[in-house]
């Protein structure tokens, strides 16, 4: 792989949430058309690593750098990584009363088309984008006009996380535990939505607990964090091994 | 500001003027009833804030300053800019009154079902209409209230509709009070008087603008509103309340309505600023099976001041009120709710709620808020809340992961605070139009503080 094609560097990344370190130096690269998996305990900086690659507040990185696309990352306020091409699926999808899911779609999307300079769209085409997209998902398009996340399900809010990405088309998506309280129906569909993105020119990260998600996403690398450093790498069968043996041996065997 | 009501007010002497000025050919009841306003503003006085009603409505400018009776407007409007003071609803059934006095070439009476009357109160007065005499003064009670007793003082015009029992009116009804700046300071007695039959049904709108086309310059205005809705048995009312005078307006407003049995009133007022808007509401649920609705949205800025008053009166079982108040304060601007629900020891199987919610954009605002309920019977379901806070960090991170700038997704927070309220205005029109207002009001003031560009 050559570095015209690095969609994402993260050099010795150390991050802090509070005054607790949590990320104890990140190293990881993903090129274009990669998928890469990132397992691990509970606590192990899982979600510290997604806030940290999307700036969030409150989530200080204290040392290393990140290169996006060859570009310095971390100085990068929020909306503008969005634009440029960065994507969370959140954990914990936020309930926004009084916002519509077309509206929050249509403003994000036409700030993308904007910095890539397209010209916006009016409310007629994007409503035939997201529909389309809705369909993929197999969401009602009555969902386009419900308040965002406002009293949606576990499974609905997920389902909305990927139908934004799938809207806003991310050069590198980060789906953090998207598959955290999902019948396996649901994980397909949202499965389904993730490999209808996957093209040669788009990464994703995908961080989750459990194997299970895997089977339907299928990665190229997986990762295991531990006490916020990857402790080991491998291909997809490194998940399987986890879901055999769990983390504990984590704790006993050093880093590899 | 601790004024005490003891100085005669400049308010009495200008009864005086009022007085000689005005047609002796008015019914003999109608001089009576001024006379009484004006005793009963005498005795009461301008309340200060040692008084608990009025503890967050500085009236000191009513004191310091005389805010004489409004001459005619020197150059009334020769239309009604459509968007700006019709909501949008460019047609339908109108008042418009200019400086407190009916402007007919500006209003329309068309379309109306039979059975609606809507005239002003005026021409009511030369008619010297027998159900006005009855009507009057009825609900709002100026023994009580110094403001209700100034307005009845000052009593020439106003709005008058009546609904025979049965009676709907599909198309919105528009009150339109303007005030057209003549230079110097002065003063607006507006008054509404509503009588709305059995299982009669409308939508009326009032709503109080500055006129400010050839006298930009203009001085303040002291806008007195008074309306008196009385409600018969199954009758079905909503009312917007819009006030958006300017931020130089004195404005004390003070709703009064009386609900009969199975009678529904549903009120959405909207405070786009001013020097003080004060808004009362006093409904009076008499009957069993009567339901009010009081909502209301402040949004003020700068050194604006918004007060928010209601008062329910729960007097007999099954009745149902609803209140919910939200505040938008930016600048050094001050919103404030006191509510009171009183439930008397007869009204059993009372549901009562109340709420007010507050989004404070900058440091220097303030809200109170003063939620209360006086609950005398025990078998009721009541609840009551009320919350002061700043936009949620957690959905402004959200919104801007989404590509959407800072300014932007504040702005869209602080419109979806907003239309909670809009939204449940019953009608797609009166939405739509307050949103563009509101949408309007949110650009220039209060401001929404960024921390950061917008590229």
């Amino acid at each position: 792989m050559t570095d015209n094609k690095r969609i994402i560097e993260i050099r010795d990344l150390h991050a802090s949430a509070g005054d607790k370190a949590i990320l104890k130096g990140i190293n990881l690269s993903v090129n274009a058309g990669e998928v890469h998996a990132i397992m691990g305990p509970n606590g192990s900086g899982k979600s510290t690593l997604a806030r940290a690659l999307t700036g969030r507040e409150g989530t200080d990185v204290t040392q290393g750098e990140v290169l996006y696309k060859g570009e310095d990352l971390l100085d990068l306020d929020p909306e503008i990584r969005a634009r440029a091409g960065i994507f969370l699926a959140f954990q914990y999808p936020v309930e926004i009363p009084g916002i519509s899911n077309s509206t929050l779609l249509r403003e994000g999307l036409n700030a993308v088309r904007h910095h890539r300079g397209e010209s916006e769209l009016d409310a007629i085409d994007f409503l035939q984008i997201a529909r389309s997209k809705a369909d993929v998902l197999e969401m009602d398009h009555e969902m386009l006009s419900r308040a965002v996340n406002d009293g949606f399900s576990g499974g609905e809010k997920k389902r909305n996380e990927i139908l934004q990405m799938l809207v806003l088309e991310p050069h590198l998506g980060i789906l953090d535990e998207t598959d955290s309280g999902l019948d396996i129906d649901a994980l397909k569909v949202v499965a389904k939505g993730v490999n209808e993105l996957r093209a040669p020119e788009r990464s994703f990260i995908v961080i989750t607990h459990y194997q299970r998600l895997l089977d339907y996403i299928i990665p190229d690398f997986v990762h295991v964090l531990a006490d916020g450093r990857i402790a080991r790498s491998g291909g997809k069968e490194l998940a399987l091994e986890l879901e055999e043996k769990g983390y504990g041996w984590l704790e006993e065997a050093p880093a590899r | 500001m601790t004024q005490v009501a003891t100085e005669p007010s400049a308010f009495v002497e200008d009864y005086r003027r009022f007085e000689q000025a005005t047609s002796s050919a008015d019914p003999s009841w109608l001089w009576d009833l001024r006379r009484e306003g004006i005793q009963y503003f005498s005795a009461l006085g301008i309340p200060g804030s040692k008084d608990e009603d009025w503890l967050y409505t500085n009236t000191a400018p009513l004191h310091a300053r005389e805010f004489p009776l409004a001459p005619p407007a020197e150059h009334p409007p020769a239309s009604l800019a459509a968007q700006r003071f019709t909501l949008g609803l460019d047609t339908g059934p109108r008042l418009v009154f200019i400086n407190g006095r009916y402007e007919p070439s500006l209003s329309s009476t068309k379309d109306l079902p039979e059975g609606a009357l809507v005239m002003n109160l005026k021409a009511a007065f030369d008619a010297d209409r027998e159900d006005v005499r009855r009507r009057l003064g009825r609900i709002a009670h100026a023994e009580m209230h110094p403001f209700a007793a100034l307005n009845t003082a000052f009593l020439a015009d106003g709005a008058y509709l009546e609904l025979a029992p049965g009676c709907e009116v599909a198309a919105p009804i528009q009150l339109l009070f303007l005030h057209a700046p003549v230079g110097h300071a002065v003063a607006v007695h507006p008054r509404i008087l509503i009588a709305a039959g059995a299982n009669s049904r409308a939508t009326i709108v009032k709503r109080y603008g500055i006129e400010c086309v050839g006298a930009l310059a203009g001085g303040t205005c002291f806008t007195n509103a008074v309306s008196e809705i009385d409600l018969a048995d199954g009758a079905d009312i909503k009312m917007v309340r819009l006030q958006r005078e300017g931020t130089r307006t004195y404005h004390l407003g003070l709703t009064s309505v009386r609900q009969q049995r199975d009678s529904r009133f549903a009120m959405t007022s909207v405070s786009l600023g001013g020097a003080i808007d004060r808004h009362e509401t006093h409904a009076d649920l008499t009957e069993e099976g009567a339901e009010c609705v009081l909502n209301g949205l402040y949004i003020v800025g700068n050194e604006e001041h918004a007060d928010n008053h209601t008062v329910v009166q729960h007097r007999v079982p099954h009745c149902q009120s609803h209140q919910l108040f939200k505040g938008i304060l930016g600048g050094a601007a001050r919103g404030a709710f006191t509510g009171r629900v009183v439930v008397h020891p007869q009204a059993q199987k009372t549901a009562a709620t109340q709420a007010n919610h507050n989004l404070l954009l900058s440091e220097h605002a303030i809200a109170e808020t003063r939620p209360q309920l006086e609950i005398y019977a025990d078998d009721v379901k009541c609840a009551h809340g009320a919350t002061i806070g700043r936009l949620d960090e957690e959905a402004l991170y959200y919104l801007r992961s989404r590509a959407i700038g800072p300014k932007s997704a504040r702005n869209l927070l602080v419109h979806a605070f907003a239309s909670e309220i809009t939204e449940a205005v019953d009608n797609e029109d009166i939405t739509r139009g307050l949103e563009a207002l509101i949408a309007g009001r949110l650009e220039t003031e209060p401001e929404v503080p960024s921390n950061g560009d917008d590229a």
